[in-house]
């Protein structure tokens, strides 16, 4: 073994014997590290024997140094002192380890949020481009992004992707619906991706022209196509259309999907969205794309901000058509995909930092104590020839034992707890989170924790041994306080509850905001709705006609079946994720700002489809059978749109009124009826709260609901809502079977369990967030109890000398709880004072419930005077009953 | 003349056995090899301090080793008065189990 020989072990060497013989030792040491053949072996026999010297050295007393003979007899003094108060100990330590333990483990998980654990080369660099606009946000055009690409040298490699859509792979009748991600040359290439057989694209594949190859993902190449590496080369048919496939994306490979959204199984070209998906083509205005850049050397964040700005700012002035108020927003990869989780972390983490201070605050309370309690026995030392340097540093080595008590068993709580919150994090919030235990961190956590409160504990430790020597020993040595002690501890006291109420405030409004989220109906009855997509992509559904002949064909035949109650064409979005918008304006509307433009999610439905699903008609009709491919297009909008365009109009108001789009080529909308607002959008989308934007599922909710027969796509999807359970979903099955024998169910579920899918990140950042909430009011309740026991403790021979004067067992606890009191409310106050203050900081992660909300300040400080209450309570009735004459004669 | 205590005379007869290499390391092996029992070094090395600061044992510093991170070795060797301590001891042993028949005797 190579390397100097551990420093601990050295030290221990030099500490315990003379200098002399430390050097023969030292050198024995060297020869056997030297000699071992594994680190570990040697790491065994070098601490062996440098424990062995230490002990031996330590026994001799006169040969090791006198100092460390000198520090051990203090060690085993404070050792006896610190056990003598178990309960007084045992208190402090507890709330240091949980304190402790809490804000290593939420640190560690906030810190690791904020670096992310991205798995892609050089992905500190990585900058997520999207675009903003006045009322919205989303995606950019091929155009943009050209715009882009020429004047934002502050990225030095840019691509777009998107990943959208649903594609038939197979032809036939029976085509397989694939998810693809549409990319241009640089996306697979900063993304590090690599191909586990054949190649990725190259350049010439994927000019906004070309089109052709496809590379497909792992899973499917081993799905349905056996895991044959011959599949290089051939030709698929997607939508109809032949690809060559050039490769098998690499296993391991993470796309950029949040989680629970489908991860791709074909990469595609971007020009291959024009043919595949009808879509516009691409270098046309569509706004369809994400942009993934790369930071140049030396740029900043706010280099490239500053950049885009401009981009933007130009682009607003040469199409204020289509740009007016037109952003492009970047920000690093890791933020883009963290940043739901960033704030609430933020929140935690602030308040993992309340919890070490309250651990603290409890440690110095005891060293306080201590000394109080001893003032007689250091008088009595220092009057025998104790220096005062002594009697501090034994008070110091007190404080240490305990904070190290509490530390190690607070670091070793923190390990467990990581080791549990690590893959909680990385299975449920989210897949880009690597909780990892740095022992750095642990460390300097710890240390801070030590060194805090020794820091608080070294006043009272001075002030200890500046007693008055004849005053103290006449007081019997123990038990009377001075005055301005009782200053100190009440303000320790004071500080305390102050914090505690602060921490559970914050927990409380962050709770329960996050209930308020996950009880959030979303406006309709959800029971026995079974959802699942169909793609009307073979070659039997080419035209619209066969297309509406299908739609009603399905409603009829699946409502015939005794298990259903109803059956709707919903789609082209699924139920409880809507992701397809349009923008609307009334008629009569000026129209220069696309700003003025409201944009709303569509759905496509059946007749009767809001009364199937339960969304109340407030004014007007549903829509239904009279509602023809040819007499409209007609639609039926939520009140959330009567309300932005006709504000002070009963909503009857809006029918009959006509909608424009902001393409002059489309006709307008004719308003047919007005629904109640349901919520279809993704209430919990990382990606909307990740924006700064509130989740779009919570604001007002804008719909269009518009016939299918008027809009017949190719992506349909449909909500049966069934009598029974799921498991007459054979039923359905058989009779989606009669309509079209070959026609597969994608993406079957109740929606209730699409809901519940949905909800998981932020239920298990409920977890974490009830968990640490727990053990903050275990930390405070068991930190005031040990502050205030030991104030009531500490007059224990007052109140004897009160009962011995007269006073009654009544009015002695009517007392004590007044000295309490004095104490607690205040401390109370100033807590409720300063959570008021930082209330509006957590105000943007708040879901329904006021940054001032009267239920979680009265609850916060009622749980903080309970506790409190009986934190003074039960020593209060104990010294209440003692006998006058015991107390006065035992203190 | 120092007392001896029982394990000081067996680092003390172990030196003497040790010769010219009565370094710490040696004479803890040869200790635990002839005495057949386990021994703490700790005490060995302090054991041989105590001794030289009781003046029973001398010491002098050997060459600087390179494997000893270029420190010397400490050679221990007896001195008169540890001599002397070791051969008293001897004899009054010798004179209490005299006559005790618990280990074979040469008359």
């Amino acid at each position: 073994v190579t390397g100097p020989v551990p420093a601990f072990a050295v030290w221990l060497v030099r500490l315990a014997v003379r200098p002399e013989l430390a050097d023969d030792v030292l050198g024995d040491l060297e020869a056997t590290w030297r000699a071992e053949t594994s680190r570990w072996a040697a790491h065994r026999r070098v601490f062996a024997v440098a424990v062995s010297v230490a002990w031996h050295g330590w026994r001799e007393g006169r040969l090791g140094r006198p100092s460390f003979r000198a520090t051990a007899d203090d060690v085993a003094m404070a050792f006896k002192s610190v056990v003598r108060r178990p309960r007084l100990s045992a208190s402090a330590a507890l709330t240091l380890a949980i304190g402790l333990a809490a804000s290593t483990a939420v640190l560690t998980m906030a810190r690791s949020v904020f670096e992310g654990a991205l798995p892609y080369p050089d992905s500190n660099n990585l900058v997520h481009v999207y675009a903003s606009w006045p009322g919205g946000f989303g995606n950019l055009s091929y155009p943009d992004f050209a715009a882009m690409r020429a004047a934002t040298p502050a990225l030095d490699d840019l691509a777009i992707y998107e990943t959208w859509g649903s594609i038939g792979l197979g032809g036939g009748d029976r085509p397989v619906a694939l998810t693809p991600t549409f990319v241009s040359p640089r996306y697979l290439p900063l993304l590090g991706a690599t191909a586990e057989l054949g190649r990725l694209f190259d350049a010439s594949e994927l000019g906004p022209a070309a089109d052709g190859t496809v590379v497909i993902s792992d899973g499917l190449w081993r799905r349905r196509f056996g895991a044959d590496p011959q599949v290089i080369g051939s030709s698929v048919s997607l939508n109809g259309r032949p690809f060559r496939v050039i490769g098998v994306m690499r296993a391991s490979f993470t796309s950029l999907t949040e989680l629970g959204e489908k991860a791709p199984d074909i990469w595609l070209p971007v020009a291959a969205a024009e043919p595949l998906l009808g879509q516009a083509p691409i270098t046309q205005v569509a706004r369809i794309f994400w942009v993934l850049g790369h930071r140049a050397p030396g740029a900043s964040i706010d280099l490239v901000r500053q950049q885009l700005d401009a981009v933007a700012a130009r682009l607003a002035r040469e199409r204020p058509a289509t740009h007016a108020g037109y952003r492009l927003e970047g920000q690093s990869l890791v933020s883009f995909l963290n940043g739901a989780i960033e704030r609430p972390s933020r929140v935690l983490a602030a308040g993992a930092i309340l919890m070490l201070l309250i651990g603290c605050a409890n440690v110095a309370n005891l060293l306080l104590a201590r000394a109080t309690e001893r003032r007689g026995e250091f008088a009595m030392r220092v009057a025998l020839g104790a220096s005062r340097g002594q009697i501090v540093r034994q008070t110091l080595i007190e404080g240490a034992i305990v904070a190290a008590a509490g530390g190690v068993t607070g670091l070793i709580a923190a390990a467990a707890l990581i080791r549990v919150l690590a893959p909680f994090v990385e299975t449920h919030i989210s897949p880009f989170v690597s909780v990892s235990g740095s022992v750095t961190a642990a460390g300097i956590a710890a240390a801070l924790a030590i060194v805090a409160a020794l820091l608080v504990g070294l006043a009272p430790a001075f002030a200890a041994t500046r007693v008055d020597l004849v005053r103290a020993a006449a007081l019997t040595g123990r038990g009377q306080a001075a005055p301005g002690r009782h200053r100190v501890r009440g303000g320790i006291v004071i500080a305390e509850v102050a914090v505690s109420v602060v921490l559970l405030v914050g927990v409380g409004l962050l709770g329960r905001s996050l209930q308020r989220l996950l009880t959030s109906g979303v406006g309709f009855p959800t029971e026995r709705l079974l959802t699942f997509r169909m793609d009307l992509t073979g070659d039997r559904y080419v035209t619209d006609q066969s297309r509406i002949a299908f739609s009603r064909s399905f409603v009829e035949h699946v409502q015939a079946s005794p298990a259903v109650a109803s059956a709707t064409i919903w789609g082209p979005s699924m139920l409880g994720r809507a992701t397809w918008v349009t923008s609307v304006l009334p008629e009569d509307r000026p129209w220069s700002r696309p700003e003025d433009f409201v944009q709303g999610s569509f759905h496509l439905t059946s007749p009767d489809g809001l009364q199937h699903l339960g969304i109340a008609v407030l004014a007007g009709r549903d829509i239904g059978a009279i509602d023809t491919p040819t007499n409209g297009p007609v639609a039926v909008i939520s009140e959330s749109v009567v309300r932005r365009f006709w504000p002070d109009q009963p909503l009857a108001a809006a029918i009959g009124r006509r909608l424009r789009r902001p393409n002059p080529a489309l006709p307008f909308f004719t308003v047919i009826g007005v629904a109640a607002d349901a919520r279809h959008r993704n209430r919990y989308s990382l990606g909307d709260i990740a924006q700064g934007i509130g989740a779009l599922g919570l604001s007002d909710q804008r719909d269009l609901y518009l016939p299918y027969v008027q809009r017949p796509v190719h992506a349909m999807t449909a909500a049966v809502r069934l009598r029974g359970d799921a498991s007459t979903l054979a039923d359905v099955r058989q009779a989606v079977a009669a309509v079209d024998s070959d026609l597969p169910l994608e993406d079957v579920q109740m929606l209730d369990q699409r809901l519940a899918e949905q909800s998981t990140g932020l239920r298990a950042l409920a977890t974490v967030m009830a968990v640490f909430s727990a053990m903050a009011v275990v930390l405070a309740g068991v930190g005031l109890y040990g502050a205030l026991a030991n104030v009531v403790h500490e007059r224990t021979r007052e109140i004897g000398v009160r009962m011995a004067l007269g006073a009654r067992r009544g009015s002695v606890r009517r007392w004590m709880l007044g000295v309490g009191g004095g104490l607690v409310v205040p401390g109370v106050l100033i807590g409720l004072a300063i959570a008021t203050g930082l209330s509006f900081i957590v105000r943007s992660l708040l879901y329904g419930v006021a940054p001032l909300d009267p239920l979680t300040f009265g609850g916060s400080a009622a749980m903080v005077l309970g506790m409190a209450f009986i934190a003074v309570g039960v020593p209060v009735a104990r010294a209440a009953r003692i006998d006058p004459i015991v107390a006065l004669r035992d203190q | 003349m120092p007392s001896v205590a029982e394990f000081e005379l067996r680092v003390l007869l172990t030196v003497l056995r040790c010769g010219e290499s009565g370094y710490a390391a040696a004479v803890h092996e040869d200790l635990e090899a002839r005495s057949k029992q386990k021994t703490s070094v700790g005490a060995v090395y302090v054991t041989l301090d105590r001794l030289e600061r009781k003046g029973l044992l001398e010491s002098t510093l050997g060459e600087p080793r390179a494997e000893r991170g270029g420190r010397a070795r400490r050679h221990y060797r007896l001195s008169k008065r540890g001599q002397d301590a070791v051969r008293l001891e001897c004899r009054t042993m010798q004179a209490l189990w005299r006559g005790l028949g618990v280990v074979e005797e040469r008359r």
